[in-house]
């Protein structure tokens, strides 16, 4: 089955990069390119501020997005005054982010457009929500960057692509190893706590639950607090859950000071652990378990062999060493592109 | 001062304002903008437009779909004076104001339709025609609330962008060409458009006011609030509540009990009893029902008769003012002096003081309220005053909390005629449980100085 036809099975998608310059842009405009004909009532949008305007000051080639017609596309006003696309404005967003207010329009030829959409988890869930509603797309799809500087989640969208590439390592084997990492952490399975409903509303702080699914608030404010907490109490505590990000410190602290041989660590969704790979399995190997709330099915990896010095990896070599461990389908979008 | 300044007032305002159901944001940010009224006139009008629509469309909930609907489209509202105030300006607007500009003047005039359609008389709602404005922004009659520089607008136009269509590889050449074009279009709507500016400004004005009248009249069925009648003389409350309050209790499975109150003009209000007697409650409801009625929300009471005041305080002994350097007593009396100045200045004002002087000792206390109450009498303004020292003075009418009966806590006012020493805070120590032996002894002594005094 091509990438295209499985896509299609998807209300939403997205496309999230391990690393600048691993194709994410690339992918985006292959899909769209691919796309049947009838198939193109779909939105896109990207997640807020994404790391790669700066590329536009540093000089390489600005990431835009080639959209067909009859395509709905969210971006920020000030990128919209800057597309080069006829399209009509559908919707202006109440709410004014970092870079104005979301623009939503719809395309009426094929052009580019550079996205910058909604800034916050929950504007990009309510806009996923009003485009399948009131505009009837069968799709969104979201250029979803791993930024630690973005407030919104990828992990909103029902399916996920990954890109991997030689701009993250020129190594093959150190290339797979660190992208089957973070196939890992996509890949860690939902929570089966029984306070899940609750946990899911809870926007701030760090929680424990004890035995039998009651929460307690540990009063700390971000996990680096963490050694603030009574060790009687953390012995008590079947899982944690933190609503913020996962760090390092955190992890280290708790297996310092007691047994998490059956504890288990609940994050959002996998783009909130910035904990090291060495951590992670350190803590996994005494027994303890990381869950999540909110799971993306990740159903490729794409990659992309070129790096941006102009290095070309072995990509037949590349896409089967990396399926083989991660056991996912790999496409080599330029390649297939060319062959197509 | 506008509406936004009386929120952190120690009242129960902030909750109504909250409560409200406004369904967009830029008519919340009208709300809190509201300047207190100038005149009874203001007001009046406003109580006029909210009766009628309520007792046109809320009042029975046979428009609750309408209202749904109506809510729905309010909710696309978006403010933008900012646009039009470019568009006089007569700076060049862009697709997305252009935009703004039909988007307002769709809803407008689907909601006008809305109301058409109920046969119901809305004039009093102020609906523009804003037909000419529709018509130059959506020149081929699809009536979709969105926008483009449609090809109607310009033959020139409809060519080059079908050539850029039908070309394989982007055409800068073409793209530019046709963007200049689109320009001339642009200014061409832009000077067609200046001359309603004010019609699409008042529009804007008319869905925000319409946003806030069904906020408030939702509110009146909601909270079970009342229109008002308007008083030059009395201030007359029956059975005013305080519904946050209400609301409190009620988790806790307790009643609020209402409370009938008026208040003299001229004749300042004494209200005495002991402490935990709900006096604080009533200067609060009190506050807050002038607030609403400045406002014109419903009131939360029986029936109420209010009059128009200049302005409105409420004095508690509470609130020290640190950054002055100020302890709590000068800052409550700053503040009860400035109320003096307003009142001796001829403003028609209501003034809540709640335990004026209650931190001091009880002779020179009794001394500050008498002559406080001395003061503000004869006055053209409204004052309340709340002590639980004994006022021996004439210059008031009093009323005093029932207080325990039956060991049950009766909030209501009833009038005093004699002066009479307050005995309730022994009785209430008591019901709270604390050591006998201390109670006991504070009840010999209440007794035997009120024998020396006889």
């Amino acid at each position: 089955m091509s990438l295209v036809q499985v896509v299609l099975k998807y209300r939403s998608l997205s496309i999230v990069g391990m690393e600048k310059n691993t194709g994410k842009t690339e992918c985006f405009n292959y899909l769209v390119r691919k796309l049947p004909d009838e198939c193109l009532n779909i939105a896109v949008t990207s997640i807020g501020l994404d790391g790669e305007r700066v590329d536009s000051v540093t000089g390489t080639k600005k990431p835009e997005i080639l959209l067909r017609r009859g395509m709905y596309f969210a971006t920020s006003e000030k990128l919209y005054k800057k597309r080069e696309i006829l399209s009509e404005v559908v919707n202006v967003s109440e709410s004014s982010g970092s870079l104005g207010r979301t623009i939503t329009a719809k395309a009426l030829a094929s052009g580019k457009v550079m996205l910058a959409g909604p800034p916050a988890t929950v504007q990009l869930k309510k806009w996923m929500e009003e485009m399948t509603i009131k505009f009837k797309t069968r799709m969104c799809i979201i250029d979803g960057a791993i930024s630690r500087m973005s407030l919104a989640s990828p992990a909103v969208s029902e399916a996920m692509i990954l890109t991997t590439g030689a701009a993250l390592s020129m190594n093959i084997d150190s290339l797979v190893q660190k992208t089957s990492r973070m196939v890992d952490l996509i890949k860690l399975p939902v929570t089966q706590t029984s306070s899940y409903e609750m946990l899911k509303i809870i926007s701030k702080g760090i929680w424990g639950i004890i035995c039998g699914g009651e929460l307690i608030d540990l009063n700390i404010s971000s996990s680096l607090e963490i050694e603030k907490v009574d060790t009687d109490l953390l012995s008590k505590l079947e899982a944690i859950f933190i609503s913020g990000a996962l760090t390092d410190i955190f992890l280290k602290i708790l297996t310092d000071r007691i047994d998490v041989s059956s504890l288990e660590i609940i994050v959002r969704d996998f783009s909130r652990i910035f904990a090291d790979h060495r951590t992670l399995f350190n803590f996994e190997r005494r027994g303890g378990k990381i869950r999540v709330l909110q799971k993306s099915n990740l159903i490729a990896v794409c990659v992309n062999p070129v790096s941006p010095n102009g290095a070309i990896l072995n990509s037949e070599r590349l896409c089967s060493e990396l399926s083989k461990v991660i056991k996912l389908p790999v496409y080599d979008i330029i390649r297939e592109d060319y062959e197509a | 001062m506008k509406l936004r300044t009386f929120l952190d007032s120690q009242s129960s305002f902030r909750f109504f304002v909250e409560r409200l159901n406004i369904s967009s944001s830029h008519a919340r940010n009208v709300l809190l903008d509201t300047q207190f009224p100038d005149t009874l006139k203001e007001i009046k009008s406003a109580y006029q437009s909210l009766k009628t629509f309520y007792d046109q469309f809320i009042k029975e909930g046979k428009f609750k779909y309408t209202i749904l609907n109506v809510q729905e489209k309010l909710s696309e509202v978006r403010d933008i004076r900012g646009s039009l105030s470019r568009l006089e300006k007569g700076n060049l607007l862009d697709d997305i104001e252009l935009f703004e500009i039909k988007s307002i003047s769709l809803i407008s005039e689907d909601i006008k339709h809305i109301f058409n359609e109920t046969g119901i008389n809305t004039e009093y709602l102020n609906f523009y025609d804003l037909s000419p404005v529709v018509e130059i922004l959506d020149p081929e009659g699809n009536r979709i609330n969105s926008f483009y520089v449609y090809d109607v607008y310009s033959e020139e136009l409809a060519l080059i962008r079908k050539e850029l269509k039908s070309k394989e590889v982007f055409d800068e050449e073409l793209y530019y060409k046709a963007s200049l074009i689109e320009e001339k279009v642009r200014e061409r709507l832009c000077s067609d458009l200046i001359k309603y500016v004010e019609l699409i400004g008042d529009s804007l004005k008319t869905l925000a006011n319409l946003d806030l009248i069904i906020a408030k009249a939702l509110q009146v069925k909601e909270l079970n609030l009342c229109f008002p009648d308007y008083s030059k003389g009395t201030i007359n409350y029956k059975a005013l509540v305080n519904p946050e309050i209400e609301e409190y209790l009620s988790k806790e499975g307790k009643e609020f009990q209402p409370v009938d109150i008026s208040i003299e003009i001229q004749k300042p209000l004494l209200i005495t009893g002991a402490n935990m007697g709900g006096k604080s409650v009533s200067l609060k409801s009190l506050f807050t029902a002038q607030l609403l009625f400045q406002f014109s929300f419903g009131i939360p009471a029986k029936n109420a008769s209010i009059s128009y005041v200049d302005n409105l305080f409420l004095i508690t002994g509470d609130n020290q003012s640190i950054s002055k350097g100020l302890s709590s007593f000068a800052a409550e009396i700053i503040a009860i002096d400035s109320v003096i100045k307003e009142v001796v200045s001829g403003k028609k004002i209501l003034a809540l003081i709640d335990e004026p002087a209650g931190t001091t000792n009880p002779t020179e206390g009794t001394a500050l309220v008498s002559s406080l109450l001395k003061r503000l009498s004869g006055q053209c303004s409204y004052v309340v005053v709340t002590t639980h020292y004994n006022i021996e003075n004439s210059d008031c009418r009093r009323l005093r909390v029932r207080g325990y009966i039956d060991g049950k806590m009766d909030y209501s006012l009833i009038p005093v005629n004699e002066i009479e020493a307050p005995r309730e805070a022994v009785n209430i120590a008591r019901s709270l449980n604390v050591d006998d032996i201390w109670i006991s002894e504070a009840e010999l002594i209440v007794n035997q100085k009120n024998k020396y005094a006889k």
